[in-house]
This record gives C-alpha cells, sequence and structure tokens, in this order.
C-alpha cells in the first residue's frame, strides 16, 4: 500500500466548498446558511447540497430555526467535523511539502551518465 | 491531485480561519469589555468591604458578565449570521476566580501581602493571556504584559485595600483600550 499523502485524503471532506464551509465553522459556536453563502459566494441549492453530504457524514449538524417569522438554518462544526478538517490540512500540507523535497535520481540514467563519461 | 489546487485549498481553508479568528477577536472584545466595567465598580466596592470579602462580589461580576455576554452573543448572531463561541471566556473567568481566590488565601495564610495583594491580579493577566495566545491576539498579550508590571508597581509601593482597588482601576483602564482595539 502507498504512503503518498493523498491517501490521508479525506472524500467527503477534499471538496473546496466542504473545506470553506468546515474553516468557517471551525472556531465559531454556529453560523447561517446565508453567512456561508455569502462567505463562500455559492448559490443556494450548491452550498445545500454541500451541507447535506457533510451532515450525512457526521461532520456537521443542521438546526433550523425560526426568528420574526422567517426560518433559518443553523450550521455546527461537529467534534468529528474539526478532527476531519486538522487531517485534512495536514495532508494538504504534506503534498505540498512533498514538492519542495529533492527529486531522486533515476539510477539507470545514474548508469548512462557513468558509462558515457 | 494537482499541487496548485492543493495550494487553493489550503489558501482558502486559511482565509477562512483568519475570518474567523478576527470575528473570535472582536467578539470578545464584548465581555472583556464588561469585565472592564465590573473592575471600575469593584475598584470603590473593595475599600468598603475590604479585599478579603471581595470573592463574592468578583464571582456575582463574572456571572453577570457571562449573562450579559451570552445575551449579546445571541443578538449579534441574529444580524451577522455567525455566532461566537463563549466557551474560551467561560474557562477564563473561571480559572481567574479559582486560582484568584487560592493566591489571596495563600497570601493571608503564609503571611505573604504581595500574594494576598497582588496574587489575584497576576493570575487575572496570566488567564487573560491564555486567551490572547488562543485568539492570537497581540494586543491582548502587550495589554496583559502591562498588567503585570502594574501588579509589580503597586506591591511594590503600597498596600492594604488601596494597593487592591488601585490594581482594580489601573487593570480596568488597560482592559478597555485593549477591548477597543480588539473590537477593530
Amino acid at each position: 500500500m502507498s504512503e503518498h499523502p493523498i491517501h490521508d485524503l479525506d472524500d467527503d471532506v477534499h471538496q473546496r466548498v466542504r473545506l470553506g464551509i468546515l474553516a468557517s465553522l471551525h472556531g465559531v459556536a454556529k453560523a447561517d446558511f446565508t453567512h456561508l453563502k455569502t462567505t463562500l459566494g455559492v448559490t443556494d441549492g450548491n452550498l445545500g447540497r454541500h451541507l447535506q453530504a457533510l451532515e450525512a457524514a457526521g461532520l456537521i449538524s443542521q438546526n433550523k430555526t425560526a426568528s420574526k417569522g422567517r426560518p433559518r438554518t443553523w450550521v455546527k462544526i461537529t467534534s468529528k467535523g474539526r478532527h476531519a478538517l486538522r487531517a485534512e490540512v495536514r495532508a494538504l500540507q504534506q503534498l505540498l511539502g512533498a514538492l519542495d523535497e529533492p527529486v531522486p535520481q533515476d539510477p539507470h540514467q545514474q548508469d548512462q551518465k557513468a558509462a558515457r563519461a | 491531485m494537482d499541487p496548485l489546487s492543493a495550494e487553493l485549498a489550503l489558501a482558502e481553508a486559511a482565509a477562512a480561519r483568519r475570518q474567523v479568528r478576527s470575528a473570535s477577536r472582536a467578539a470578545m472584545a464584548v465581555p472583556l469589555r464588561l469585565l472592564a466595567a465590573a473592575w471600575i465598580v469593584l475598584a470603590p466596592t473593595v475599600l468598603v468591604v475590604g479585599r478579603n470579602h471581595l470573592a463574592p462580589f468578583v464571582g456575582l461580576s463574572l456571572l453577570a458578565v457571562t449573562a450579559v455576554a451570552w445575551r449579546r452573543y445571541e443578538r449579534i448572531a441574529g444580524t451577522t449570521g455567525i455566532r461566537a463561541r463563549l466557551s474560551p471566556w467561560i474557562a477564563v473567568a473561571f480559572a481567574a476566580l479559582a486560582g484568584g481566590a487560592a493566591a489571596s488565601r495563600g497570601g493571608t495564610q503564609y503571611g505573604l501581602p504581595w500574594l494576598n495583594e497582588g496574587g489575584p491580579f497576576v493570575v487575572n493577566a496570566l488567564a487573560l493571556a491564555c486567551l490572547s495566545w488562543l485568539l492570537r491576539s497581540r494586543a491582548l498579550a502587550a495589554g496583559t504584559a502591562v498588567m503585570a508590571a502594574i501588579s509589580l508597581a503597586v506591591t511594590a509601593t503600597m498596600n492594604g485595600d488601596p494597593a487592591v482597588a488601585t490594581q482594580l482601576a489601573a487593570y480596568a483602564a488597560v482592559l478597555l483600550a485593549t477591548s477597543e482595539m480588539m473590537s477593530r
């Protein structure tokens, strides 16, 4: 089994909007649907679908309330969601860190260079 | 996954995190401002009731600050759509109350007036320093350093209830200035 950092990426979290949702919720008690929509610059339908996917994975919880006769959806990150976000960020950092490491030389090419010399 | 997408995703997550931290700092200015107001009220109170009977007043004021801050947070959430966490404040308030009472009692028990008069304030400054680290607030960190310096200067030059009243007033002034900077 390969130990490449891509195997640490979580398919439920990995999508850009989902990562943005979790990062926006991390550190606050809760945020409402409209706030997330404005912050992330997505449509109602798009955000709704991603929230459903995150809720199904147990990474967030949604709570519908009514204030002044207007329905409002509050979104909270769960402890599983916090862990998943940290793990995802760590995996992405490892992935980028691997780019800075020197690329190992192909031993076949080294042999050819030595023969030519 | 290509490196550019990874970098973009990380940058977006970091930007969202920074935005949340900034909102948390601004929100925390609410209980800190209320705490400063409570300290202003407690400064003359200590001259009336005495420093060794101040703990119940401090406890009540922290309870009142927490209740008012919770209401303000709910109201702000209603308009902004984002509800900040009050748990860091509750942890700080509890640590400051318990640690402050222990320092004050320890000072009386072991005959160390500086610990009795300055200890609770240094404990408060330490608790606020922990909060500043949690919020990554340089303004609050600098404020707590000034508070600790005030306690050192006051306990070296004054004693008794006036020393406690002076520290309360000075801490309140520093906290008001700090919370003002945090709310910007």
